[in-house]
């Protein structure tokens, strides 16, 4: 570690408590994870941290209070199909955050292998149980998307980063701007209003279409998805928050019903519909979270 | 010359507590942004601008004042802290007492007790008696 306190990708063997940096995992913001050993036990674990090399202590000051309070939600959720939380704490300037590590790739990377679409649903299928736990305790991801999914090469699959997490009925936008990721965003988010869990039914079914558009663009036929299985997605990105499944597990309980039942159909193309968002391709990245004016004034 | 008016965090999921409070604070010159439960207390912390001042209550859904002026110690936060609470038994005090820069303020409070503890943690003189 510098003097300042900061850590840097080459950093290897820095320690931070009694982790010791093994390699960079990635980061965004101010927050950089590291796949990191546990010098006590000999666990590999995935170690969040915050980045504070942008110099600015009240920058960093919040930075890690956000760290604290993605622990924080995280502790209240233990689900097979969730990152698992292992310890929270400091050491020095550092806010560290140890999860259990992923040997894998995440759903974003996965996705630009050949696939069949049932692999592909079955793999949201697997994490939509996490995000439908996550509902369970009475939480909204609000940042679901494929980047936040990581899939291990044992085929596990898990749901990550909780940094915008928050109680439903709680995260109305704070002055007047909302964080999240433009192109899976619930408009009721983009308004600014408070966690629903509504909004990350939107948010994956927009990530599983997308994932899906390859099948979608071929103009279906033999070997596509079902009819049944877009229209799930459609009433899954209704704006109307109301016109979506009353919950995450109803949807599920369709997907797996069209994998149980699915079968190619003659025509796949989701019909167009003016009250649904469109969620094809965006040139954006999908990983770029992005912080957009409240379009709403709030009451 | 411009003059900055100090700002103070209020946390209170008593809606009632919240305007009491949010009166004689205001009287006092501050300004004061709302926060109606522990999370929206965590939320203003790690997302806004800095406080000069928080005042919490304890007792709130999913997570406590105390709980979250920890998490603000931890992360760097040196603000002044006046936690309210209708349950002060010996863990709370003590709880409180561990706390840098945290003042315990006993629910029931008359409202000059409230405004001659800002006054004090701040060093604002007593211009005006908001009781």
């Amino acid at each position: 570690m510098n003097t300042l306190g900061f850590l840097f990708d080459d950093e290897v063997g820095t320690r931070i408590g009694h982790y010791v940096v093994e390699g960079s995992l990635g980061g965004g913001g101010m927050g950089v994870v590291y796949a990191a050993r546990d010098a006590l036990s000999g666990h590999r674990v995935a170690l969040k941290v915050v980045r504070a090399d942008s110099g600015a202590a009240r920058a960093a000051r919040h930075a890690r209070l956000q760290l604290l309070r993605e622990a924080w939600i995280l502790s209240r959720i233990q689900h097979p199909n969730v990152v698992r939380l292992l310890e929270v704490g400091t050491a020095r300037e550092v806010v560290f955050m140890a999860m259990a590590l992923v040997e894998g790739t995440d759903l974003f990377a996965w996705l630009r292998g050949a696939h069949s679409w049932r692999e592909i649903v079955e793999v949201f299928a697997t994490a939509g149980r996490g995000l439908a736990a996550v509902h369970d305790v009475g939480v909204v991801h609000r940042d679901f998307k494929p980047s936040n999914v990581l899939v291990g090469h044992d085929g596990s699959v898990c749901l990550t980063d909780f940094g915008l997490a928050v109680p439903a009925g709680e995260g109305e936008a704070v002055e007047g701007f909302v964080i999240g990721t433009r192109k899976y965003m619930a408009p009721e988010h983009r308004d600014g209003l408070r966690a629903s869990r509504l909004e990350d039914q939107f948010s994956f079914c927009a990530a599983l279409e997308e994932g899906l558009s390859a099948f979608r663009s071929s103009g279906g036929g033999s070997g596509g998805p079902p009819e049944q299985l877009w229209q799930a997605l459609h009433r899954g990105t209704r704006i109307d928050p109301k016109e979506r499944y009353t919950s995450l597990r109803e949807l599920l309980d369709v997907l797996t019903e069209v994998l149980r039942t699915g079968h190619s159909t003659v025509e796949e193309q989701p019909r167009t519909d003016s009250r649904r968002m469109q969620t094809g391709p965006d040139p954006q990245s999908e990983s770029t979270a992005v912080v957009a004016p409240v379009l709403r004034s709030r009451g | 010359m411009t003059f900055e008016r100090r700002r103070v965090l209020l946390a209170d999921d008593d809606i009632e507590m919240r305007g009491v409070v949010r009166h004689v604070l205001e009287t006092l010159g501050l300004e004061v942004r709302e926060a109606s439960s522990g999370v929206a207390l965590l939320s203003c912390l790690a997302e806004e601008s800095d406080f000069d001042l928080v005042v919490t209550d304890v007792r709130m859904p999913w997570v406590s004042g105390a709980q979250v002026v920890e998490m603000a110690r931890a992360a760097g936060f040196d603000m002044p802290v006046l936690i309210m609470t209708a349950f002060a038994d010996e863990g709370i005090r003590k709880s409180v007492q561990g706390i840098a820069g945290a003042q315990l303020l006993e629910k029931p409070f008359e409202m000059h007790e409230l405004a001659m503890r800002t006054r004090s943690i701040l060093g604002i003189e007593a211009l005006t008696d908001p009781s």
